[in-house]
């Protein structure tokens, strides 16, 4: 059940008329909150749900064991292991058989062995990082172990289950047990919504248009086509993702946990390092808790810095999906990564030595200098950023070879530029202005809210709300973050 | 008290969107895999105007592949080429040839989705090969088959892609999305698979054949499905197969290619099967209908082994060989 959808509508009202009544009592909500979890779970199939349910119990024996401190340290391998085990089977498996198969395709073996096949349960890779997370807290007494009925409700809360926030714990428990819920601004919930919904309903259905033969088929389309593409793509990735996380958040809040913000205008970062700061926060905050502080950090010198980069940001790309194009994805931005500090640890030493000769006070042509940098910063990181996407959409690493290629390709013979329509132009521009001004944005609706009458209210956000079913299609392309 | 004002101002608003956009809400209601009988029949009969029309049009427009035709040469070779047209010019010039005689070599593809990446493997094998292809245009359309024509309507579209290309021979394949419940002829609702539904789709199976058979075209080809690993998609491909092998079978220029096994082995679906040269690779997507490139491969295979042995496609050095003997001689 997807999220702007009728049948999510009627699910919705229902869930948050009788949460009302509910909110308060602890214990009867949190038995409410995972019947309508695993209701909506159960949406996707009973098959997946009963999977869930059983990750979910074993998961929970294991965080027993952990509590237990003697053998702490077996358990949490255990854990570890079936988790990883868990995700490799069901995300994992075709990757492995498939690989296989080049690989005894390219040694000339013929080699049969029976197949099987399996389809990844919805939100896997997200249910699976917090259960990971889970075990990580409360082996390093971070968390206490919870009652079984606290961890069902975080393992399969439904605003998060198929694509994030990532949640930790600690903050989803303190929420959960407490009988003062988050005490949301109707305004902020508005805007979220309608946010979300023009993002995913209006701007990223347009979008999908422009990024799906091109990225399969790349040899058919000119060289504007493939840029136009590839820009759209940028651009639908982002409004697609944060879309679905205003959502969230939206529900989230109204059901009474405070949001988790998972992007804060990304495509505004002057460094990649700034961009994996504002970009899919809840999953870059994980990497960098579970992942690479654990691997040692910046702690263990320079070199093993950056390899721990590098190595966090494969993971990475693998966790987004099975395939040869996911891992070149994480790989090329874990050495954009080491090259964005390289960088930084270089300009810090050149100004070291300039501070000591040069005036501090800063020239106008400084300034102007400056701003030039910023921009170039910009562009610079916003290109490489676009780049990487191409093979993070590609089915397969050959195609987004040819893609490239096609990109730059200026004589191909195709002359045809079918994606260079104004329309599209318009939908990079609120991409621009969401990015640059996004928060004003919001800061401006959310005040002429507060402000109007409950009848004016009403007709601004429906005239808003309006307008982007107008401008969207009858049915909704679904998430691209669920095939994660 | 601030649930509450949430919740009312959400009433108020839904009830007044549902009011004015009420066509809209039908239409995409009856896309929703609960709606029943009845609002499905409403949707379908809710037509889109003005604004809706014009932004799905170009919508569709964006979706397909809009072929340019200045780079649709389809031989490899351009030393080739020249020596063919040439050839193919002196012939012209020189001798009046029934058109009956004349080579195939231009070739239209047309279909739902599927029909993407079956085009794109036999665009890449007409380039690979030692045959003759002056031209192949593929024309395919997501979502679209031949049950729901209100939504896109094939039997108008085949005769203008026809008179617009001029092809020699047709290649078809349908039934991604006929998988659900048509309207026969009354207007009446036919579930999904039943005797009525089968008969109903049979005729319209039957129409699109007349169609291609009494238009300029040679010979045509449609292409029966593989099996699936989905067993919904397995009953009715077993269904729609029957029925294009049947109907091929009553008009001399339609040809059947039965697929079926070309996905199994002993019988069964197997995710990943060999092709002629013996690579193996998966062969259908996720979704348990679509190809996948080396599904096609196998598919195009079949497919062009069948052309061959129809003696449909001319070999290039053959052809050149015969052109150039027959224009000395004259």
């Amino acid at each position: 059940m997807l999220f702007p959808t009728h049948e999510f509508l009627v699910f919705f009202a229902i869930i948050f008329t009788t949460s009302i009544f509910l909110k308060h009592r602890v214990s009867a909500y949190k038995y409410f909150l995972l019947f309508a979890s695993l209701i909506f779970y159960s949406f996707w199939s009973l098959n997946f749900l009963g999977l869930l349910v059983t990750d979910t119990v074993i998961n929970y024996l294991i965080l027993k064991g952990i509590a237990h401190n003697k053998y702490k340290k077996v358990f949490l391998i255990l854990g570890l292991v079936i988790n990883l085990i868990y995700l490799g089977i069901f995300k994992y498996y075709n990757f492995f058989v498939d690989s296989l198969y080049e690989f005894l395709n390219s040694v000339q073996l013929q080699f049969s062995f029976p197949v099987l096949e399996i389809l990844a349960p919805i939100g896997i890779s997200f249910y699976t990082f917090r259960i990971i997370a889970h075990l990580v807290d409360c082996y390093r007494n971070q968390q206490q172990r919870p009652s079984f009925l606290d961890y069902a409700v975080y393992v399969t809360y439904f605003p998060q289950i198929g694509s994030g926030p990532i949640s930790r714990p600690n903050e989803f428990y303190t929420q959960l047990n407490s009988s003062k819920k988050y005490d949301y601004q109707i305004e902020t919930v508005i805007i979220l919504i309608i946010s979300g919904l023009f993002k995913k309903y209006t701007l990223s259905s347009f979008l999908f248009n422009f990024t799906q033969l091109p990225f399969s088929l790349p040899e058919q389309y000119s060289s504007i086509d493939l840029i136009l593409s590839a820009l759209a793509y940028s651009c639908l990735i982002y409004v697609d993702f944060s879309g679905y996380s205003d959502l969230a958040n939206a529900i989230s809040s109204l059901l009474g946990f405070k949001p988790i913000q998972n992007f804060d205008m990304p495509y505004r970062s002057q460094s990649l390092q700034e961009f994996w700061r504002r970009w899919h926060i809840s999953l870059s905050e994980w990497l960098r808790d579970y992942l690479y502080i654990p691997l040692g950090g910046s702690k263990k010198g320079k070199f093993r810095k950056h390899f721990n980069l590098l190595l966090t940001m494969v993971i990475g790309g693998f966790w987004h999906g099975a395939g040869l194009n996911f891992i070149i994805w994480g790989g090329l931005h874990g050495l954009g990564l080491i090259v964005n500090h390289l960088w930084k640890d270089f300009c810090k030493m050149f100004q070291k030595n300039s501070n000591s000769t040069i005036s501090s006070s800063k020239t106008s042509f400084q300034k102007l200098r400056a701003n030039i940098a910023q921009f170039c910063s910009l562009i610079l990181t916003f290109s490489f950023v676009t780049l990487c996407w191409i093979f993070f959409n590609t089915p397969n690493y050959e195609n987004a070879i040819k893609f490239l290629q096609g990109m730059f390709n200026f004589s191909s013979g195709i002359s045809v530029a079918q994606f260079n329509v104004w329309q599209l132009y318009v939908v990079f521009f609120i991409v621009f202005l969401m990015n640059f001004a996004g928060d004003k944005i919001s800061e401006l609706f959310s005040k002429l809210l507060s402000r109007q009458h409950l009848l004016l209210q009403t007709t601004f956000i429906f005239s808003l709300l309006y307008v982007i079913f107008r401008l969207g299609p009858n049915t909704v392309p679904p998430f691209i973050y669920f095939n994660f | 008290m601030k649930d509450f004002r949430f919740l009312l101002i959400a009433s108020l608003g839904t009830v007044v969107l549902t009011a004015i956009n009420y066509p809209l809400i039908i239409k995409s209601l009856g896309s929703s895999r609960f709606a029943n009988v009845e609002l499905k029949l409403a949707s379908r009969q809710v037509k889109l105007e003005g604004f809706r029309k014009t932004e799905t049009e170009f919508w569709n427009s964006i979706k397909e592949i809009e072929f340019d035709d200045s780079s649709q040469n389809t031989n490899g070779n351009p030393a080739e080429n020249t020596a063919l047209l040439q050839a193919e010019q002196a012939t012209t010039e020189t001798a009046e040839v029934n058109k009956q005689e004349k080579p195939l070599t231009r070739f239209l593809l047309l279909g739902d989705s599927i029909m993407y990446a079956v085009g794109v493997e036999f665009e890449n094998a007409a380039k690979k090969s030692d045959f003759k292809f002056d031209e192949v245009k593929v024309d395919s359309r997501h979502s679209t088959g031949l049950n729901r024509i209100d939504y896109f309507d094939w039997y108008a579209k085949t005769p203008q892609l026809i008179s617009k290309y001029n092809p020699d021979a047709v290649v078809v394949i349908f039934g991604g999305n006929d998988d659900q419940d048509i309207l026969d002829k009354e207007g009446k609702y036919k579930t999904s698979l039943s005797p009525e539904w089968k008969a109903t789709y049979r005729e319209r199976v039957e129409r699109y054949a007349k169609l291609i058979s009494e238009s300029s075209v040679r010979k045509a080809y449609w292409i029966g499905h593989p099996t699936s690993s989905v067993a919904r998609y397995r009953e009715f491909f077993l269904v729609a197969n029957q029925i294009y092998r049947n109907i091929s079978e009553t008009y001399p220029k339609l040809e059947f290619i039965d697929n079926w096994n070309s996905f199994a082995v002993n019988g069964n679906f197997s995710p990943i099967v060999a092709d002629k040269s013996g690579k193996k690779g998966r062969v259908r997507t996720n979704d348990g209908y679509h190809f996948t490139q080396h599904g096609a491969k196998i598919v195009v295979e079949n497919l062009m082994e069948r052309m061959k042995k129809d003696s449909v496609l001319q070999n290039t050095v053959q052809l050149k060989a015969e052109n150039t003997n027959s224009a000395n001689s004259q």
